[in-house]
């Protein structure tokens, strides 16, 4: 067990990133829906490689072959 | 779609499945799941478009998903593993499969989508169908979580939704 005495943020400062985390969120959720598809589309093909390390891929997990 | 045909849009995906409606292979439907959270929350990443259906009455006890197969065929959709790859979108067609899923369907809100009009499971409807016994997850638990904090959602009927229909949630 360690006892090294660290500091630590402030309550403000906390309340400050949870709101702005908040805030931030709230920006997403208002995105246009074109925007979210393109998003979704995206993250397709971010996550389909780092899934397929993990196990076979279903035949429908694949990204879509359409535009937003 | 063909090789040597323009690039699919989404739209196109959703105006096929008016298509499946207005032709009478589906009585009515309504977009569910991870896409449907993303009309009303944050995107998600997903795989594949739910949509829940009723389909019409044929006096049988089971219903089969065959005439939606048999429409997607004639329109060149391919299909594998419960999925319909419509416009390069796999949809997944779901027969509603109880009183909360049929009220979901009869409920649904119908926006636009880039002219587009579409029938998507309103979010205390969602927060419900992820809270089912058979549906529950950890992931959906989460995606629950983030439609109670969305703006969209009304608290008074997810109330009464989950006391209705015997269902467990703490509300953030």
């Amino acid at each position: 067990m360690r006892s090294v005495r660290r500091s630590r943020p402030s309550t403000d400062l906390l309340e400050t990133l949870y709101a702005s985390k908040k805030a931030f969120h709230a920006i997403r959720r208002g995105l246009p829906l074109r925007v979210k598809v393109r998003e979704v589309m995206e993250l397709q093909r971010f996550v389909l490689p780092l899934l397929a390390r993990q196990r076979p891929l279903r035949p429908w997990e694949q990204p879509w072959q359409t535009e937003p | 779609m063909t090789a040597a045909g323009p690039t699919p849009t989404f739209s196109a995906a959703l105006r096929a499945i008016n298509d499946l409606k207005n032709d009478g292979v589906i009585e009515e439907y309504a977009i569910a799941g991870a896409m449907a959270l993303v009309f009303w929350t944050e995107p998600v990443v997903t795989y594949d478009l739910d949509v829940l259906v009723f389909l019409p009455e044929e006096n049988r006890p089971i219903v089969t998903l065959g005439p939606i197969y048999e429409w997607a065929a004639r329109r060149g959709y391919g299909s594998e593993a419960e999925h319909v790859l419509i416009e390069g979108v796999p949809v997944q067609f779901l027969p509603s499969h109880d009183e909360l899923a049929d009220e979901a369907i009869e409920t649904a809100r119908t926006l636009d989508y880039e002219g587009v009009p579409i029938r998507v499971v309103r979010p205390e409807y969602l927060v419900a169908l992820y809270l089912e016994p058979s549906a529950r997850t950890p992931k959906r638990r989460e995606r629950a979580a983030a439609l109670t904090e969305s703006g969209a959602l009304d608290r008074d009927l997810l109330k009464e939704l989950l006391t209705r229909f015997n269902l467990k949630f703490q509300m953030p």
